[in-house]
């Protein structure tokens, strides 16, 4: 029930009959699948409304409203990566909101100490996760689902049920209000870490090794792996830039509430596995889930427009993950079994 | 069987007819847009609006809701509560005021703990039948008997009274089971934060009107809206987005941002409840739109009377007086103990007020929930109840 399905190796076969033209066009089309959706969400909301949604201003406020997302789903990769769900990270964000609510605006505390003791926070967070998930043999599905939870209430309780508003404009100028390029901080943060993660997993010998945790864990301690180890990095790491998420949201909003944090755990789950549609096909990656919000946030925005209610927006949200899932997953199978039949 | 380039294609194109239906959806949307752009000018007639702000930008004033009431019957008795949760500081305020009011006639409230899940209001119900109090207070916008009226009529066939406490607007009928009410002014109020628009601009209004249907009194305060810019702006345009409360998150920036850029001409945000604009704010500045864009709202919340404080994005905010929403509470179940019957339409007259830049100060620096309203309608109460001093 707990472990995430890291599905096939990405490489592509070209199958009975076909050239290697056709195999490596069909590889780049489903490694680009996303980023072609985007192209045509752009092409037709741009048909529809080229005066208002073909603008910079529309772009600079797409890219730029979308950075919490991007860096909690970040966050859910690591995880994912290892074979673990998290479902404490709303929670740690909410946390470390609260935190800076409470820490900054009631008592006026520094903001820059505030951050870092946040950061801490949610070293310390990832530490008990691991802590009850590998000691005990907990599954971690139930341990996050249990401490993410706990941090509710104790969000609930640090913030006297209360929604504080006064953070420091220090940190509002760094997220939101100043821009590089025209577009907010916010999401140049979000892209370094995008890419950071992509390094880590695809270029360093402890991203490796976290994939292959993910994917064998029994071959992976045979190996000489030291699985633990990783996986307890992996819910550091994740519940660390869960904080980072929760700064940067403190940072947008300029306030810190209870229990709007806990509506970022699924669209966060959403990017998670739409990423893993594209870019590398059958592996969570951090530049998929990174497009997959923007092509998201692009049809939502086209929408809205359009004068389309929320609830349309939500259907084109789902609609488009269990589309875009379904479709790689046939197209999976389909070519193994192509493959196999060779 | 389909080979996958084929199902790939299948994909797509189901996307594409997905994507163009959701589109026509779109141009069938209830965008709920009004026809003529903003005029303003020579023709903007604000007399009437002005009357009304200043009427209540001012301290408001006490009036009796109703004949005196004999509170002795009420005495030593128990209300059992359940707010809509526990977690929301508004009820809570209400909880807290309407059991200061209670010890003053001699009663207790027994507060029933919950998360804001039906089930739990359920087992609360279940739990207040069994403790035969003397009244079921339901606190707060969303609970109503329409949840579980099973055992509200349990409740009713026990000769247990159910009040329901700011869930419904006076316009509206009254829930199922319900013995009496303390109505929230949800017309009033939208009505004022209307008025403050066509002022501010000057009758040349394009709002964003943030909704959430959920909440009981909603189609008091959307009717109110379009009947308010009616009367007195009807050049002004207004745009209606409904965002259920979960999504408030997740939702309201991306939709604020897009609407101004959409249509650069809206210089306001109307959020019904003022707790949107924590997310309003972030959607204004991602769409540049700081200094052009306000917002008018509704509840006086602490947090949100801070922004005005601190910034000009929220230009006006009506505030609604928690403390004397529990006098109000304890009034209604005295009526109803006393024999004499409760105030039918629910009306207390419950205390709003207009707070902007000039007066905001007055609820507190930093502002509190309860503060800015005076405190003349304890001593009312209790003389009105014959417990003055």
């Amino acid at each position: 029930m707990t472990r995430t399905k890291n599905s096939e190796p990405a490489t592509d076969v070209a199958g009975p009959g076909r050239s290697p033209g056709v195999a490596v066009a069909r590889s780049l089309a489903q490694r680009f699948s996303i980023v072609i959706a985007l192209v045509v969400v752009v092409a037709v909301f741009g048909s529809l409304r080229p005066d208002t949604f073909l603008t910079t201003s529309t772009l600079q406020g797409i890219l730029g409203s979308q950075a919490v997302l991007v860096v909690l789903t970040c966050a859910l990769l690591i995880p994912l990566t290892a074979g673990d769900y998290d479902l404490s990270v709303a929670g740690v964000l909410m946390t470390s909101q609260m935190m800076i609510g409470v820490l900054n605006a009631q008592l006026g505390m520094n903001i820059w100490l505030v951050i870092v003791l946040c950061l801490v926070a949610g070293v310390v967070i990832g530490l008990l996760n691991g802590w009850f998930v590998l000691l005990f043999g907990v599954d971690p599905f139930i341990v996050t689902l249990g401490t993410g939870t706990i941090l509710s209430g104790v969000v609930l309780w640090m913030g006297d049920s209360t929604t504080i508003s006064g953070i420091s404009t220090g940190l509002t100028d760094w997220v939101i209000v100043n821009r590089f390029l025209g577009v907010p901080l916010a999401f140049w943060y979000g892209l370094i870490i995008t890419a950071c993660l992509w390094y880590f997993l695809e270029y360093t010998a402890a991203g490796r090794r976290l994939l292959f945790v993910g994917r064998g864990r029994a071959v992976s301690r045979l190996s000489g792996l030291r699985v633990t180890r990783i996986r307890w990095g992996a819910l550091v790491a994740s519940a660390t830039l869960a904080s980072i998420a929760g700064i940067l949201y403190a940072g947008t909003t300029g306030a810190a509430d209870p229990v709007s944090g806990e509506a970022f755990l699924l669209p966060t789950f959403a990017a998670a596995f739409l990423g893993s549609t594209a870019i590398l096909p059958g592996k969570f990656n951090s530049w998929g889930s990174f497009i997959a919000v923007y092509f998201l946030v692009a049809g939502t925005t086209g929408l809205t427009m359009l004068g389309a209610q929320s609830y349309v927006s939500d259907l084109f949200y789902g609609g488009a993950l269990v589309v875009a899932v379904c479709a790689s997953r046939y197209s999976r199978r389909k070519e193994v079994r192509e493959s196999g039949s060779l | 069987m389909l080979s996958s380039t084929t199902m790939k294609r299948v994909a797509t194109t189901a996307s594409a007819v997905l994507l163009l239906g959701l589109a026509a959806a779109c141009s069938s949307g209830d965008s709920g847009s009004s026809a003529a752009a903003g005029g303003g000018g020579a023709s903007c007639d604000l007399t009437q609006v002005n009357a009304a702000l200043d009427k209540y930008s001012a301290v408001p004033d006490y009036t009796d809701p109703g004949p005196a009431v004999d509170m002795s019957a009420a005495e030593g008795k128990t209300i059992f509560n359940i707010q809509e949760s526990s977690a929301n500081p508004f009820t809570q305020a209400l909880t807290t005021s309407m059991t200061e009011a209670a010890g003053k006639v001699g009663m207790k409230v027994v507060d029933y703990p919950n998360q804001g899940d039906r089930t739990q209001w359920i087992q609360g119900m279940n739990a207040a039948i069994a403790q035969k109090p003397a009244a079921i207070t339901l606190t707060g916008g969303t609970i109503s008997p329409t949840y579980f009226q099973p055992q509200a009529a349990a409740a009713k066939a026990a000769g247990i009274p159910i009040i329901t406490v700011l869930n419904e607007d006076l316009t509206q009928p009254m829930g199922p089971e319900v013995t009496a009410r303390v109505a929230q002014p949800y017309d009033l109020a939208a009505r004022l934060s209307v008025d403050f628009i066509v002022k501010d601009t000057n009758c040349a209004a394009n709002v964003l009107v943030l909704t959430s249907k959920e909440v009981i009194g909603s189609p008091a305060s959307i009717d109110a809206v379009n009947d308010e810019f009616k009367k007195y702006c009807p050049n002004c345009r207004t745009t209606f987005q409904n965002v259920s409360v979960p999504d408030w998150s997740t939702q309201i920036t991306n939709i604020t941002r897009s609407a101004i850029q959409s249509d650069p001409t809206i210089n306001y945000v109307m959020p019904l409840y003022d707790s949107m604009s924590q997310f309003v704010v972030p959607g204004i500045q991602l769409a540049g739109a700081t200094g052009k864009v306000h917002i008018s709202t509704f509840n006086g919340t602490p947090f949100v009377l801070k922004m005005m404080q601190d910034a000009d994005v929220v230009k006006m905010d009506v505030g609604e007086n928690p403390s004397q929403v529990g006098y109000a509470v304890i009034d209604q179940i005295g009526r109803i103990l006393s024999g004499a019957g409760p105030i039918a339409s629910g009306d207390e007259g419950i205390q709003l007020r207009v707070f902007t830049k000039a007066n905001v100060n007055e609820a507190g620096t930093p502002p509190e929930l309860g503060k800015g309203y005076g405190d003349s309608f304890v001593q009312n109460y209790m003389k009105l109840w014959g417990k003055a001093s």
